[in-house]
């Protein structure tokens, strides 16, 4: 690892030290304020082309006032009229070294470079600095080799989970979340500080944090057993408490809840905040988007219509041969004529009319979660299972279910379509029927799938699950790569 | 002679140009700058120590063999009662250690109801006969005493009310628990 530096820069320091650097970067590279901002834009051409233009590279001389492009090289007449040699870069405030022929980086030129760029990004609400580690983060490294990444060739991110009885529900739950983006990245992020002695038992945030550490820690590769979760959830809610197999959707439903009341903002006094002030909780940021209820009078036309947060959507399925998910979106948001017997108050007409209901999605989750229902009660108050076959896609594309997409005066082009884009990640499958049934699930890491069956993990094709009769279908964003 | 439209359109390509230029010259800033001071690798790490996936037919991705894994259990303590238990059996041990769920209320209710609970066992015992540390005694107590005939006799009574316990615990959404469930359920939302 030799010198990133150069004599030249030496030679420099030792005669002008670091104020022509500081100048250039608070006047030129980074503003602190409005007033030097429109000072630098005035200043901001080259001296022999006047060329404004970010591809020419705009450079300044260290030794005195010049300004000139890179690209079509202004700045190398002035250099070579007059043996100065450093400039910097007017875009990155890099250091270019003309004898060297090559940018360089010395220490004491950097930290002035970062101490700029950072005091600038702070004033502008930007608090991410791009990773630039100096000599001491080095060391470290160097000192600490070990490097684990999630690919779909090692384990890492990997873990059975053993049944404790019937708690398969609870299992494939637990897989998908551990595999959720966003979601993830909090829990490794350790974005909640861990709880005092005394409350950790009591925490759900703090007991999901623990069993991020076993999927991604790459220590042990026997099942681990989630039983202080089970005991956890069971203190919480009455009704999942018992030892018989409960709905994998339920449990789900009742965990996000149960995160999300946990990372509510508390004042003094352990009450939850209400004044709306906070920023939203991870589970909200992550799983919940916003349904568009629109009720149509048939009389007069009137729409009323109500916008309502959910975390998942819950499908009826359509009792057709070849049924898709797709058929069971369009279900969804059909427009419904309501009837006769259920006739709403319209405000225009001043009375109940007959009127239509559509339901939309006005915004969209990162992580959507779509819900078959397979068990349903019927009328005589019994319970079956629904096993009809419904194909579902590995790439989903939400947007002709989106408010948006049935407003018919926005042309088609204004409807971005990448952002409706979905991608599959992991998939709940019911096996058998009410009496006796198991969970599965199959889930992703990067590019390659995994059969997830209680304590038995094995590498999954996605013709394997594409073809799975799935209970709940777990879909991200596409523009986040995961 | 330009039209306007021409200019403007021009000068959106010429910005748009710069831009994607300059993300690009961004990037390859930040990899010169790592290549200069040596932490290049560091930059897109790879993995070096995580174990990789085994794909052999009978065998795990971690490569262990499938029915040890299907079977794998250890004992944990209880959260609750603080005793020793296999992690396979927490759940329905949870149920009657924690009090909560259908047969530890139905337990309860039935030693309240009845004073003196019997059952055909040897030694008198009054246990509830689904208590599984109970069993464990029966069945070590069983091995100890061998091939008499009173051990026998115990052998099939054992077996019998351990085989109504196996297709008990196995039941999973049986009718009446079901309406009961639903029933709560459905107070509850309507408590939400």
């Amino acid at each position: 690892m030799g010198s990133a530096s150069c004599e030249h820069v030496a030679a420099f320091k030792s005669l002008y030290r670091l104020q022509p650097l500081h100048i250039l970067h608070r006047k030129l590279i980074c503003p602190h304020s409005e007033f030097f901002s429109r000072e630098a834009i005035s200043l901001l051409k080259c001296m022999l082309c006047r060329s404004r233009r970010g591809k020419h590279r705009l450079h300044a001389c260290l030794h005195c006032v010049f300004i000139g492009c890179f690209e079509k090289k202004h700045l190398h007449r002035h250099q070579k009229a007059t043996g100065h040699n450093l400039s910097i870069d007017l875009t990155f405030g890099n250091t270019h070294c003309a004898s060297c022929r090559d940018y360089v980086y010395d220490d004491d030129f950097e930290k002035v470079r970062l101490a700029c760029r950072n005091g600038h990004r702070n004033g502008i609400h930007q608090n991410l600095p791009v990773w630039e580690p100096e000599k001491i983060d080095l060391n470290f490294l160097g000192q600490h080799a070990k490097r684990l990444t999630v690919d779909g060739r090692s384990t890492l991110g990997l873990r059975g989970l053993v049944n404790q009885g019937n708690t398969c529900f609870m299992n494939v739950v637990i897989q998908a979340l551990t595999h959720s983006p966003v979601l993830r990245d909090y829990f490794l992020m350790e974005k909640h500080p861990r709880c005092s002695p005394s409350e950790i038992s009591s925490c759900i945030v703090c007991e999901f944090s623990q069993i991020f550490q076993e999927f991604f820690s790459n220590e042990n590769s026997n099942p681990m057993t989630p039983y202080r979760l089970l005991l956890l959830v069971w203190r919480n809610s009455e009704y999942l408490a018992g030892y018989e197999q409960q709905d994998a959707h339920e449990f789900l439903i009742a965990v996000l809840d149960m995160i999300h009341e946990r990372l509510q903002p508390r004042i003094e006094g352990g009450s939850i905040d209400l004044t709306g002030h906070a920023e939203r909780s991870i589970i909200d940021q992550v799983f919940t988007g916003y349904m568009q209820s629109n009720v149509v009078c048939n009389q007069c036309g009137n729409i009323s219509q109500t916008i309502d947060p959910l975390r998942d959507i819950s499908l009826d399925i359509p009792q057709v041969p070849s049924a898709s998910l797709m058929d069971c979106l369009s279900k969804f948001t059909k427009k419904e004529q309501l009837g006769n017997a259920s006739k709403i108050n319209c405000k225009k007409c001043g009375k109940r009319q007959e009127s239509s209901k559509q339901l939309t999605i006005s915004r969209l989750p990162v992580v959507a979660c779509l819900h078959l229902k397979r068990f349903e009660q019927t009328a005589t108050g019994s319970r079956s299972k629904v096993a009809t076959p419904v194909s579902f896609p590995k790439t989903l594309d939400m947007g002709p279910f989106m408010s948006s997409a049935r407003n018919t005066s926005l042309s088609p082009e204004f409807c971005d379509s990448a952002h409706y884009k979905y991608e599959l990640f992991a998939v709940v499958n019911h096996m058998g029927n009410l009496q006796s049934g198991h969970y599965t699930s199959f889930i992703r890491q990067t590019s390659s799938w995994f059969r997830c069956d209680d304590s038995l993990i094995t590498k999954a094709s996605i013709e394997q699950v594409l073809n799975s009769e799935a209970y709940l279908l777990f879909y991200h964003k596409k523009s986040i790569r995961f | 002679m330009l039209s306007r439209a021409t200019w403007v359109n021009d000068e959106c390509k010429a910005i748009l140009d710069d831009m994607i230029f300059t993300e690009t010259l961004d990037i390859i800033f930040q990899v010169h700058r790592a290549a200069r001071k040596g932490y290049l690798c560091e930059l897109y790490p790879e993995d070096n120590s995580s174990q990789k996936i085994c794909t052999e037919l009978g065998r795990d991705v971690f490569g262990h063999c499938q029915n040890k894994v299907q079977k794998f259990s250890e004992d944990i303590d209880c959260p609750n009662c603080a005793r020793q238990i296999s992690t396979t059996r927490f759940a329905p041990h949870l149920e009657k250690c924690f009090g909560k769920g259908r047969t530890s209320s139905r337990i309860a209710s039935q030693k309240i109801s009845s004073a003196e609970f019997s059952f055909p066992t040897h030694g008198g015992h009054t246990d509830a006969p689904d208590d599984d540390d109970w069993q464990e005694k029966k069945k070590r107590k069983r091995k100890k005493d061998g091939g008499s005939k009173k051990a026998k006799k115990k052998h099939i009574e054992s077996d019998a009310s351990k085989a109504a316990e196996h297709n008990r615990e196995h039941v999973s959404f049986s009718s009446s628990y079901l309406d009961e469930k639903t029933s709560k359920r459905k107070n509850l939302k309507k408590k939400r």
